[in-house]
């Protein structure tokens, strides 16, 4: 049984996701609007609520992965002043 | 194996409804819906989502509470300052001063900042404006602080440095160095002079998640936290109760560890990964908000909200 359904939604701010969602399934956001969520019929009625778009596993990957290439490709572009104020080039994601 | 009755000396009770009143521990069976309960069930803090930042950035100074907080300067560097009232952040007035990777301690209306990348500036924030303050001993950036706009420890720094000195509100007094220097999480760990948490934030791997305690005169090494992460958002008032949450493994997580004084142990992980954010509030209601990640642009405004689990009654399942 898959655990995880998967989608995009944009973090509106308070009240996007609240301390009962958290208790209530899993949830987990990623670069690109992409969240992960614990894959029972709350989590699937919170993707809905939020006008998000549900995707298939291989699509939020391939939107992470988009956003992580463009993070790292302005990383490369930064001089070395910008990139000792950041955290670290950042570095690839793998979606549970 | 010892069942119920030998570990309480009492039989689960068989009830129409849940007590009135329960103790901690207590388990009874509700016939009503047929389901096994017991009071005193602790689960793990959790996160929601809070008001977005006004600008996404990272490594601006930090602090006040869940619902009067602020996030001041950082980015590429520089000097807004943003307020925050338990629901979205407003603008109010910059920093004399563009910085980044300054800190700080106080509150939303009264708050003192030192260092920048590195300097030995200092400004206090009375709510609306900053003004500038006597400068710290030394040119530090990254470094720890916990207490007031009036009663102020600040230590250690990137340089790294283990450099303690309090504030009194208008002077600087140095005092013992601490046991490791370096980097300090961002946001307040303690209540001040005589209770502070300094948790290594140093890129060093292996040092990070390090903790010191000052009792008001020295420092002395305790409980180190399992997430060896540096640039963590903090939050809590009392070195008893604490939070430090997210943070460079060297990825970024949404793992976040309490501290009671003693030792960290696991609680309710942030929604979204991050570092170099901003930390406010007590290790009963916090904020984390802004910092990096791994997107592009790498800096968000996202706010998350903490909130300490407390006992509550709940069916035992077999799940």
């Amino acid at each position: 049984m898959e655990l995880f359904m998967y989608g995009t939604a944009t973090n509106t701010g308070k009240g996007f996701f609240t301390h009962q969602d958290r208790q209530d399934f899993f949830l987990g956001g990623y670069p690109g609007d992409v969240w992960v969520i614990g894959k029972n019929e709350k989590g699937a009625v919170w993707l809905a609520s939020k006008n998000g778009v549900e995707k298939t596993k291989t699509e939020a990957q391939a939107i992470v992965d988009t956003e992580v290439t463009a993070a790292q490709t302005a990383w490369d572009l930064m001089s070395v002043e910008e990139q000792n104020k950041r955290s670290g080039r950042p570095g690839p994601i793998t979606l549970p | 194996m010892a069942n119920y009755n030998q570990i309480r000396g009492l039989r689960v009770k068989y009830l129409s409804a849940d007590p009135a009143t329960s103790e901690s521990g207590q388990v009874w069976y509700n016939s009503t819906t047929g389901s096994l309960r017991a009071a005193g069930i602790v689960g793990l803090g959790t996160w929601s989502s809070g008001g977005n930042l006004g600008a996404a950035r990272t490594n601006g100074c930090s602090g006040g509470l869940q619902n009067s907080a602020l996030y001041a300067g950082g980015g590429s560097p520089g000097g807004a300052t943003e307020l925050y009232n338990g629901t979205a952040w407003t603008g109010s007035g910059a920093m004399n001063t563009n910085r980044f990777g300054h800190r700080g301690a106080g509150t939303q209306t009264s708050y003192i900042m030192a260092g920048n990348d590195p300097s030995t500036a200092a400004e206090s924030f009375n709510g609306s404006a900053w003004s500038n303050e006597t400068a710290y001993p030394v040119s530090v950036s990254m470094i720890g602080a916990a207490g007031t706009d009036s009663a102020a420890v600040f230590f250690g720094g990137g340089t790294p440095i283990t450099i303690t000195n309090y504030w009194n509100g208008s002077s600087w007094s140095n005092q013992s160095s601490a046991n490791q220097g370096g980097a300090a999480n961002n946001g307040p760990l303690g209540a001040g002079q005589s209770d502070a948490v300094f948790l290594s934030a140093t890129e060093l791997t292996g040092l990070q998640g390090r903790t010191q305690l000052w009792d008001g005169s020295s420092w002395t090494t305790s409980g180190t936290a399992s997430t060896q992460g540096d640039s963590r958002s903090n939050m809590g008032t009392v070195g008893t109760n604490c939070v430090s949450a997210g943070g460079r493994t060297p990825s970024y997580t949404t793992a976040a560890e309490a501290f009671n004084g003693t030792a960290w142990s696991a609680t309710g992980s942030l929604a979204s990964p991050k570092a170099a954010g901003g930390g406010a509030g007590t290790g009963a209601a916090g904020l984390a908000f802004g910092g990096n990640s791994s997107g592009s642009p790498d800096v968000t405004a996202i706010t998350e909200e903490f909130t300490e689990a407390t006992a509550a009654t709940k069916t035992i399942t077999t799940s």
